[in-house]
């Protein structure tokens, strides 16, 4: 990075610039894995460097998927059809069974969107920055309609990459599963832009990272990268995400939009759990290793989305460096278990499909990400543990 | 070359921001049991009178609310108190014509949950939910017109009044508006200041009289309860095209009755009734009935205790509503035949109800019931 003082001497969409283009160098000469930086470096490009998320424009992602016909219809995954089925007998209106006649004030102290830990009040006066209490509510109402954009844009995303899956998928059963998936995933969809808009009022852009992340599975030709990175990934950590979200909130709508959406998600990283077992077993070595180091990668771009650059845009831009935001956001309690939910979940699913080979778990140690291995993975876990969790 | 382009525009321009503003879209309200909701700050309270405060209202990130009212009708509170959604109508009392945000007018009821909440806990800042303006207590103007309208409020009643007064009187240059107001006491006497302030900027086409049940000595206005013989007496001689009521329950039972003995035709008389529907006072037919929603063709099974409105929503039949209490009337439907309970009192108006309209929200269905429409 240059000295502080370079980079302090420059106008402030240069120095944006300079350290998203930083930002991209020190995620290309981190992966040791040349062919998976080949994979990501455009995506990478996109995201990180041109900012096309934030274009304000329609984004084109161009796929270049096989649409899989299998025209002789056995019963070939059982364990997916019951997965099918549990999901057509749950399926729900959000319109209908969510009481959207409730009234939400994100900046009233007495039941807040999410508590207003949220602020990370200790890492900005360290900084010299001091919130008055209605600063900090403000905050927390911006936060939370930050949080929940990012959620939401995911589920756009998991609707594409569902869509895609279905296509691609070499299982019968993983097709009718698949289609479940697409509707669950419009839902989600519907329901937390009804959140923001009817109730937030608020809507942030997508996240540069959480971008790369999905463009690069739009664009990637492979079906079990799209698994991979939707099913496993981005799924999954959305679930530890709401769970934990589910518990912080004192929202009612809020709470129980979460609880629909959880018990969705835990059927859908089962999917991808039960399908990269299955495919993983018959990977080569070579094979298997791209897509730990893939993996690795996007563990990573996770990680970083949840950093609130538009946050510091908006709130901190000219007051403080955005290396010390960095800081104080991966130093902040609520943040710090936040991360820490969602990667509990990530990790043991990891092990079970057989992507977490000692080599790649010490990558992962290395950024502080392998301390909740060895939980339940997907397979054993229920829309009931993950909201009593 | 369109992507180097992008990047270097982006180290020289200012990022446009990360965020946007939204409000409701338009198709959250196509959702068969959703209407459209808006969500509104308090800007400013005012307290009227010690039991009455007006609450002005704007958009959710300031500025005018789209909210697009008629003097005359309300607003659909709803107020999720103890994890109960109440819903409560109350009256625009600014009017829509007038420079300024919109407000309405709420008085603290003893044993009211909502408008204890609205006086005891709602400050200027504090966000509100509501459903879109509704009601028929409102009159279409015409600039050209040259019309004496006598407005009769009794209490609070004032609130639509008070709007219909002011939209009338920037409306249309030669018309003019008589307003009686009748209240318990002087201290409870709304827009005091404000009916002063029409009076002389109107002058001389508004006139406002009002009356004290418990006049203090020295007080020059009328003395005694605004009934209909007060009334009558107020107005005297000078006819009157349109009249329009609204206050408390025995007042606008008495005020009518005097102007339909003394030949108002019906057709002339407009009245708003603050009403809630209390099934207490209604005897709730113990038994299913069929309704049939013609326009739909589903005939619905309504349970006992179940309201037309309820049995039709829960089977899907595409039902308007607002208040879901008897007083706002967008619930109104026609029945073709069949009997129905409605619990009283309650919004419609006598030819309401010999033309077979009946609030869907507050009505039982005694006997197998087909419904016009729907």
């Amino acid at each position: 990075m240059l000295p502080d003082r370079a980079m302090q001497s420059m106008p402030s969409p240069a120095r944006r610039r300079v350290q998203d283009v930083f930002d991209a160098m020190k995620l290309a000469t981190r992966v040791e894995n040349k062919k998976v930086l080949v994979d990501l470096a455009p995506s990478v490009a996109r995201g990180l460097m041109l900012k096309e998320g934030k274009s304000g424009e329609p984004v084109g992602m161009k796929a270049s998927h096989d649409a899989w016909f299998d025209f002789r219809y056995q019963g070939d995954y059982p364990e997916m059809y019951e997965l099918y089925r549990r999901a057509v007998q749950n399926q729900w209106d959000g319109d209908r069974q969510l009481d959207w006649s409730t009234d939400v004030d994100p900046r009233n102290p007495g039941k807040p969107v999410f508590p207003i830990e949220l602020v990370p009040m200790e890492g900005l006066a360290a900084h010299g920055i001091r919130l008055n209490p209605e600063e900090q509510m403000r905050f927390v109402h911006d936060f939370s309609s930050w949080l929940l954009s990012q959620f939401m844009h995911g589920e756009q995303g998991a609707l594409f990459a569902s869509a895609q899956v279905t296509e691609s998928v070499h299982w019968v059963d993983g097709k009718f599963y698949g289609a479940t998936q697409v509707m669950d995933e419009a839902r989600h969809l519907e329901v937390f832009l009804r959140y923001l808009e009817s109730k937030l009022g608020k809507l942030y852009q997508v996240n540069d990272n959480l971008f790369t992340i999905m463009d690069a599975l739009m664009r990637d030709s492979r079906w079990d990268m799209k698994f991979l990175g939707m099913q496993i990934m981005i799924e999954g950590l959305a679930l530890g995400a709401f769970s934990m979200m589910h518990h912080a909130t004192r929202e009612p709508l809020l709470k129980e939009l979460l609880r629909y959406v959880i018990q969705d998600e835990a059927r859908h990283v089962h999917y991808g759990v039960l399908a990269l077992k299955r495919h993983f077993a018959e990977l080569s070595p070579t094979e298997l290793r791209e897509r730990e180091d893939w993996t690795f990668e996007v563990a990573c771009l996770m990680r970083n989305r949840f950093l609130a650059h538009e946050i510091y845009d908006e709130w901190f831009g000219g007051r403080l460096r955005r290396s010390d935001w960095d800081r104080i956001m991966s130093e902040s309690p609520f943040m710090l278990e936040f991360r820490q939910t969602m990667f509990k979940r990530l990790v043991p699913n990891l092990e079970y499909i057989g992507i977490f080979s000692p080599r790649i778990r010490e990558h992962y140690d290395k950024v502080g990400l392998t301390k909740y291995a060895g939980g339940r993975n997907a397979s054993e876990l229920t829309a009931e543990d993950l909201l009593a969790a | 070359m369109a992507g180097i382009s992008a990047l270097l525009r982006g180290w020289f321009a200012e990022p446009p921001p990360t965020f946007e503003y939204r409000e409701e879209s338009a198709r959250w309200r196509q959702g068969r049991t959703q209407q459209a909701r808006h969500r509104l700050r308090v800007a400013e309270v005012i307290e009227e009178t010690p039991s009455t405060r007006s609450f002005v209202l704007e958009a959710a990130n300031g500025g005018p609310p789209a909210l697009p009212y008629r003097a005359g009708q309300h607003l659909t509170l709803l107020v999720t108190l103890d994890g109960a959604t109440r819903r409560r109508c109350y009256s625009f009392s600014t009017s829509p014509l007038a420079d300024g945000l919109p407000a309405i007018t709420v008085r603290r009821v003893a044993g009211g949950v909502v408008s204890r909440h609205l006086h005891d806990e709602v400050r200027a800042g504090d966000l509100l939910t509501s459903l879109e303006p509704t009601g028929d207590f409102t009159l279409e103007t015409d600039s050209t017109a040259a019309r004496h309208l006598v407005m009769i409020a009794g209490g609070v009643g004032i609130t639509p009044l008070v709007s219909l007064a002011e939209t009338v009187l920037r409306a249309e240059p030669a018309s003019r508006v008589t307003l009686l107001c009748g209240n318990r006491r002087e201290d409870e006497i709304i827009f005091r200041r404000r009916l002063e302030t029409m009076t002389r900027a109107f002058a001389p086409r508004l006139t406002v009289r009002h009356s004290l049940d418990a006049a203090p000595e020295g007080w020059a206005g009328l003395r005694g309860a605004l009934d209909g013989a007060q009334v009558l007496q107020a107005i005297g001689a000078d006819r009157a095209d349109a009249w329009f009521v609204c206050g408390p329950e025995p007042m606008m039972q008495s005020v009518c009755a005097s102007l339909a003995e003394s030949g108002v035709p019906r057709e002339r008389i407009r009245t708003e009734r603050f009403a809630y529907a209390s099934a207490a006072n209604t005897r709730i037919p113990d038994h299913e009935a069929n309704v049939l929603f013609v326009a739909s063709g589903r005939t619905v099974r309504a349970r006992p205790g179940q309201t037309l409105l309820t049995a039709g929503l829960a089977a899907g039949v595409e039902l308007p509503s607002s208040c879901t209490m008897g007083g706002c009337g967008a619930c109104k439907v026609r029945k073709a035949s069949g009997t129905v309970v409605t619990s009283e009192p309650n919004c419609l108006s006598d030819g309401e109800r010999e033309a077979g309209w009946v609030l869907a929200c507050c009505s039982y269905a005694d006997s197998d019931v087909v419904i016009e429409g729907f």
